[in-house]
């Protein structure tokens, strides 16, 4: 083995337009805090959000904001709406590291907690909030490309070959261009798991004669290639870039993937509240998407409806919502767009066409890594990275919405040991293999979970969207299940962790504590150490 | 955000999306042990010194454009698990054209494969030569010394790839290989397992 020539120098990717002056960031948030105090009316509190040139959207937005009853702890306030002190250093930083001094400058003035001052507080925050998702979630994307016309020139050769299925000629080529970033990857994966070298350099070699294949996929599901493509798109703009590919059939079934999610359809059935069946407002929704902007306008708005109902007061609780949200949203998009294989001149238009291939590569070998991590190293090629947008069928109602027991239910998986399971039958219907764990655990799911033959597809496609979010939410506390030392006082203790927040529908383990605790060590260090989770 | 050693790595190969890099980056800029923790990881990368020159595919996977299926029987003499010496049965699944081909065992030893028949002209074997069973073609071969996983694998030139026996092993290869490569030969490859007594 050898050192990698893996050589990022200092400093990469932080945009200059990403970072202000102390002066700039006190200016944006003296006007911010200023506005926000002069109680302004619902339908403008949304002027940094791309759907606030939307008024159907902004409309909805605005009754939520209306209907919502905000209440902010004492510092939440007073780091929205207390005056900018004085003094705070002057730095170029973004505006994140700014705030971060604020926080650390303890200088801010108490806030009285009024329901005026909740209200300006929520306007504040959402503002913010729009400034940032503009910033990370799409300035952060659009940065220039290195152009280098021969290697340009292969990558677009060897994206041809691939669309039009006849790839092999190329095989040489494509890997000479795409492999290292997926080495690169991979070996990034395999040192952070602290894997032993001998491993390691096994596991490279075996990726060597995997890659080709991964990218075919195995004819029955999505093709890497395909998954890739997706995320090349993505660089232009990690959901327009996407949606720009979609044809009319596209467009229909991302409607109707948006109409028939629980979290979803709610969003969109305020949007078209005159329209009363899924199907119509499908149709009209498919309609809209002609204009790809108008996706990046709803996901925004179902974001903000998201904040406006789970009220985080802290701030990285709201990014988690805006990330989890257009993490979701963005991860059924690439599954919408690796159905269709006839945008290939989308991707060629694109300038700096092999360095975007390299990113997209990379970032697909990086999950890719993580799920062959799980599964041992078998290097299976049919097993789709992104997982494939299903359909529901009109005959399945969403879950309902108190979903307890469904977290509860996740976190016994997870005790159990069986959360690489879990993800595994959530992908793909099946764990491959035939554990009597696993059985009994999907037993233990309540009865109105289940589809009205008894099936499990509701609880996949829920957990299709919502695995992420039920994981995120365990975090904390399997972190603390992880810290109890295995003595005569586990038992106990464990309980006393768990037993606040077990649904009753769930039957409680009575043994196999110090086990329990094994399982979420580990799965506290997959969670903490997958960045894509 | 916690800056673990993973999320280092991810920035490190590039895998981050923008806006995670965005947070990495700044997190280095203000943290002089970090940047350090990042140096110390970048060093720690290895790559495979010399890959193997054959590109075979991994286990259950159709190999080649026509795609060929390979999968592992034990022989039904023997009960219980696979010991080191027992027989064992390769299964090639059919394939859609009829050109005349031979057969070429591989096995993978220190990560490198290696071609364990034909190691003699004469020895070469049509794979019409080969039992047929249910529609597939049967291999009888026997597991090797070691214990643990073993790779083995099959690949099926046409007859009109020839190699060149006076050559050294891999030289002697090298159109097969090639070939492989190009998918222009049919293969697949199983892992079957010794396990310790």
């Amino acid at each position: 083995m050898t050192q990698s020539g893996t050589e990022r120098d200092l400093p990469p990717l932080v945009e200059p337009e990403s970072r202000m002056s102390t002066a700039e960031w006190v200016e944006e948030r003296e006007e911010r805090r200023a506005f926000a105090l002069s109680s302004p009316p619902a339908h403008a509190a949304f002027r940094s959000w791309s759907f606030a040139a939307h008024p159907a959207l902004l409309a909805v937005a605005a009754r939520a904001l209306d209907a919502a009853s905000p209440a902010p702890s004492g510092p939440a306030l007073a780091l929205a709406l207390a005056p900018t002190p004085a003094g705070l250093p002057d730095t170029r930083a973004t505006r994140r590291t700014h705030e971060r001094g604020l926080v650390d400058s303890r200088a801010l003035a108490p806030l009285d907690d009024t329901p005026a001052n909740g209200r300006a507080w929520q306007v504040a925050e959402l503002d913010r909030l729009g400034r940032e998702v503009e910033d990370r979630e799409r300035r952060s994307w659009r940065r220039s490309w290195p152009q280098d016309p021969a290697r340009d020139a292969g990558a677009a050769e060897v994206w041809a070959a691939l669309f039009s299925g006849n790839p092999w000629g190329l095989r040489e080529r494509c890997e000479a261009l795409w492999l290292g970033p997926a080495m690169r990857s991979f070996a990034g994966v395999l040192t952070a798991r602290e894997l032993p070298m001998d491993v390691r350099a096994s596991v490279l070699d075996d990726l060597r004669e995997a890659f080709f294949y991964r990218l075919l996929g195995d004819r029955t599901s999505t093709p890497g290639w395909l998954e890739i493509a997706a995320r090349v798109v993505e660089t232009v703009e990690p959901v327009i870039g996407p949606a720009h590919t979609l044809s009319s059939t596209g467009r229909a079934a991302a409607a109707g993937c948006v109409t028939s999610r629980a979290g979803w359809g709610a969003t969109t059935a305020a949007v078209f509240a005159d329209l009363p069946d899924r199907e119509g407002r499908a149709g009209a929704l498919a309609g809209l998407f002609e204009d790809p902007a108008v996706l990046e306008a709803l996901l925004d708005l179902h974001t903000v409806l998201r904040l406006l109902d789970v009220q985080p007061d802290d701030r990285a609780a709201m990014w988690r919502v805006v990330t989890q949200n257009r993490g979701k949203a963005r991860g059924r998009l690439r599954a919408l767009v690796s159905r269709e294989a006839s945008w290939l001149p989308v991707l060629l238009a694109l300038d700096g066409l092999q360095a975007r291939t390299e990113v997209a590569v990379a970032r697909f070998a990086w999950s890719w890594a993580w799920q062959e991590m799980s599964r041992g190293f078998s290097f299976d090629a049919g097993r789709p990275t992104t997982p494939p947008c299903e359909d529901v069928p009109d005959t399945l109602a969403p879950l309902a919405d108190d979903l307890s027991a469904m977290r509860t239910w996740v976190l016994l998986v997870v005790l159990k040991g069986r959360y690489a399971h879990l993800e595994r039958w959530v992908r793909t219907g099946g764990t491959g293999d035939r554990d009597s764990t696993w059985a009994r655990l999907l037993k233990d799911l309540p009865p109105h979970y289940l589809d009205p033959d008894g099936g499990y597809k509701r609880v996949r496609i829920h957990l299709h969207e919502g695995l992420v979010g039920h994981a995120d939410s365990l975090r904390v506390l399997l972190a603390d299940i992880a810290d109890l030392s295995i003595d005569r006082q586990l038992k106990d203790r464990m309980l006393a962790l768990i037993e606040p927040v077990w649904s009753r529908e769930i039957p409680q383990p009575r043994s196999g504590f110090p086990t329990f605790v094994e399982n979420a060590r580990d799965a506290a260090r997959l969670f903490e150490e997958d960045p894509c989770l | 955000m916690p800056v673990t050693d993973a999320l280092l790595h991810a920035w490190i190969s590039g895998a981050l999306e923008p806006p995670r890099a965005l947070e990495i980056e700044e997190a280095l800029r203000d943290d002089a042990e970090l940047r350090a923790r990042l140096e110390r990881l970048r060093s720690q990368l290895r790559m495979p010194d010399a890959p193997s020159a054959w590109r075979l595919p991994p286990p259950g996977v159709l190999g080649g454009r026509l795609g060929l299926g390979v999968s592992f029987q034990p022989a039904e003499v023997f009960g219980g698990p696979l010991r080191p010496g027992d027989r064992f049965q390769l299964r090639l699944g059919s394939l859609t054209d009829a050109e005349p081909r031979w057969v070429v065992v591989l096995r993978k030893l220190d990560a490198r494969w290696r071609v364990v028949f034909p190691t003699d002209p004469r020895d070469r074997l049509a794979l019409t030569d080969l039992p047929e069973e249910d529609g597939e073609r049967v291999l009888d071969l026997s597991a090797g010394p070691e214990r643990g996983t073993q790779r083995w694998a099959v690949a099926l030139p046409a007859v009109g790839i020839d190699v060149d026996w006076s050559q050294p092993d891999i030289e002697r290869w090298r159109p097969v290989i090639h070939a492989v490569a190009a998918g222009e030969i049919p293969c697949g490859s199983v892992e079957i397992e010794v396990p310790a007594p």
